[in-house]
């Protein structure tokens, strides 16, 4: 009936706008760990997101330019009244990999394929939790990098940080989570060599 | 090769802090080749490539995304609609600060357009309408009238969807957008139908609605009653033929059937 921009400008924000709807609410959950805050989160970001539609360029990621909008957002909202990042020993961490490495290669074991599955006996649950505990700094770098598959050069518009600090939080982030899930993993491996070992989680917990 | 050559060291290093962006190729060409050729001599690393890409797969394939709330969807629209209800000139905008009519105006809006506007329920904007007075609008059930039906037929339609619809002498069916709880007899009930009134509205051709800004029965023009004016409130009593309809109650037998009662009793609340 009607055209024109004015008119549709709405309906065109939610045509292209809303679809990113599940990858902004668990970015939100991710960076908040609240389900109710990440809620009011994404709600805000999609007015915001309205609000500026304007400067939005037509034919960009508009994925990674309401990451962007979510992620200002919530620093507004929740940084400044929050404590210092979390500091993270990575002298520890790099050095815990770096024996479970070794020791594969001291001992000559046979390399597992690509395809076997590296995570055998983590649970879905341990998978999430791990990523959950990662300091928020390293956390939406490997959310938006792993989960969202966004490149190196979106996660650093998003976060407004250099694209070697994107690779370094990326590097950082993930030796975080294979220090500790690759460590569940291998030590289920070695109570029941080949196999998960469910029944024995608790020994883990 | 019994010594790792000078410089191996520094590749063994260069691979374990540039892992990630090997595994995605995300190097550039020289510095690929360079550690391509350094896995190809080096066990170690060779080993950790299949280790480090392994995990990754895995961990690709475990992290997901968490289930989105069913009605956030809804809510963020429901925001976005309140931001920006339709557009700045559009004429239902101020429904949304007459509380009485808003929740009445959210279905009978969808409900008035959709016959007559070739099925679309979305409130989009519309171009301005003029403001006309017409001097004989009948009150008609718009479906109704459009199969034929006499008035009376009309009246006693029990068809709670069918809402009335002002006959103009163009010939045309003319909605009534219920921009005011005090439109709702006007909108709602079958016993107005045939009656004959004189309306002073703005009329979109667009959505061949009109906004009534002013109205009073044709048959009280010349005197006998006083004109009807918008600004009395509605009160539940039985009113003769001829007087206001905005002091219309909605009639019983409307009432009566059960999506009246729930479409009354929203406005009412």
């Amino acid at each position: 009936m009607t055209s024109g921009p004015p008119h549709n400008r709405r309906e065109e924000f939610e045509r292209v706008a809303l679809p990113h709807l599940p990858a902004l609410f668990n970015f939100a959950l991710k960076l908040t760990l609240d389900p109710k805050e990440a809620e009011d989160l994404v709600q805000e970001t999609y007015l915001r997101a309205f609000r500026f539609f304007d400067s939005y360029a037509p034919g960009t990621q508009i994925k990674a330019w309401l990451f962007r909008i979510l992620r200002n957002t919530h620093i507004n909202r929740y940084r400044a009244a929050r404590a210092r990042p979390e500091e993270v020993d990575f002298t520890k961490i790099e050095a815990g990999w770096e024996r479970l490495v070794e020791e594969d290669f001291l001992r000559g074991r046979q390399p597992r394929s690509p395809e076997e599955e590296a995570l055998d006996g983590v649970l879905d649950e341990e998978v999430e939790k791990a990523l959950t505990d990662l300091p928020e700094d390293y956390r939406e770098v490997v959310v938006l990098a792993l989960v969202e598959e966004l490149s190196y050069k979106e996660i650093a518009r998003v976060l407004s940080i250099p694209i070697g600090t994107v690779m370094s939080r990326l590097h950082r982030g993930r030796k975080i989570l294979q220090s500790r899930l690759m460590g569940y993993a291998r030590r289920k491996g070695i109570l029941r060599p080949g196999t998960a070992v469910s029944n024995r989680e608790e020994e883990f917990r | 090769m019994s010594q790792p050559p000078r410089g191996a060291e520094a590749d063994c290093a260069a691979l374990a802090s540039r892992v990630v962006p090997f595994l995605e190729s995300a190097l550039g060409e020289d510095e690929r080749l360079r550690l391509e050729r350094h896995i190809e001599r080096c066990p170690r690393c060779s080993r950790r490539v299949v280790v480090e890409r392994s995990f990754d797969r895995a961990l690709r394939a475990r992290v997901r995304r968490s289930a989105t709330p069913e009605d956030l969807a809804v809510r963020v629209r429901a925001i976005l609609a309140r931001e920006a209800p339709t557009v700045r000139e559009a004429p239902w905008r101020w429904v949304r600060t007459s509380g009485l009519a808003a929740l009445a105006a959210s279905v009978v809006l969808a409900l008035v357009a959709l016959p007559f506007v070739g099925g679309t329920s979305d409130r989009r904007a519309v171009p301005p309408g003029t403001l006309r007075t017409v001097r004989e609008a009948v009150v008609v059930d718009g479906v109704c009238d459009r199969a034929g039906l006499t008035l009376e037929q009309q009246r006693a339609c029990p068809d709670s969807r069918h809402l009335n619809a002002l006959k103009c002498p163009d010939g045309r069916y003319w909605s009534v957008l219920l921009t005011d709880g005090r439109l709702r007899t006007l909108v709602l009930d079958p016993e107005v139908r045939g009656r004959r009134l004189v309306v002073e509205g703005e009329f979109y051709p667009a959505i061949m609605s009109v906004r009534v800004e002013r109205w009073r029965d044709r048959d009280a023009a010349d005197g006998v009653q006083a004109p009807a004016i918008l600004g009395v409130p509605p009160q539940a009593r039985v009113v003769p033929r001829g007087e206001d309809l905005a002091t219309l109650p909605l009639s019983a037998r409307r009432e009566a059937t059960p999506r009246a009662r729930r479409r009354d009793g929203s406005l009412r609340a």
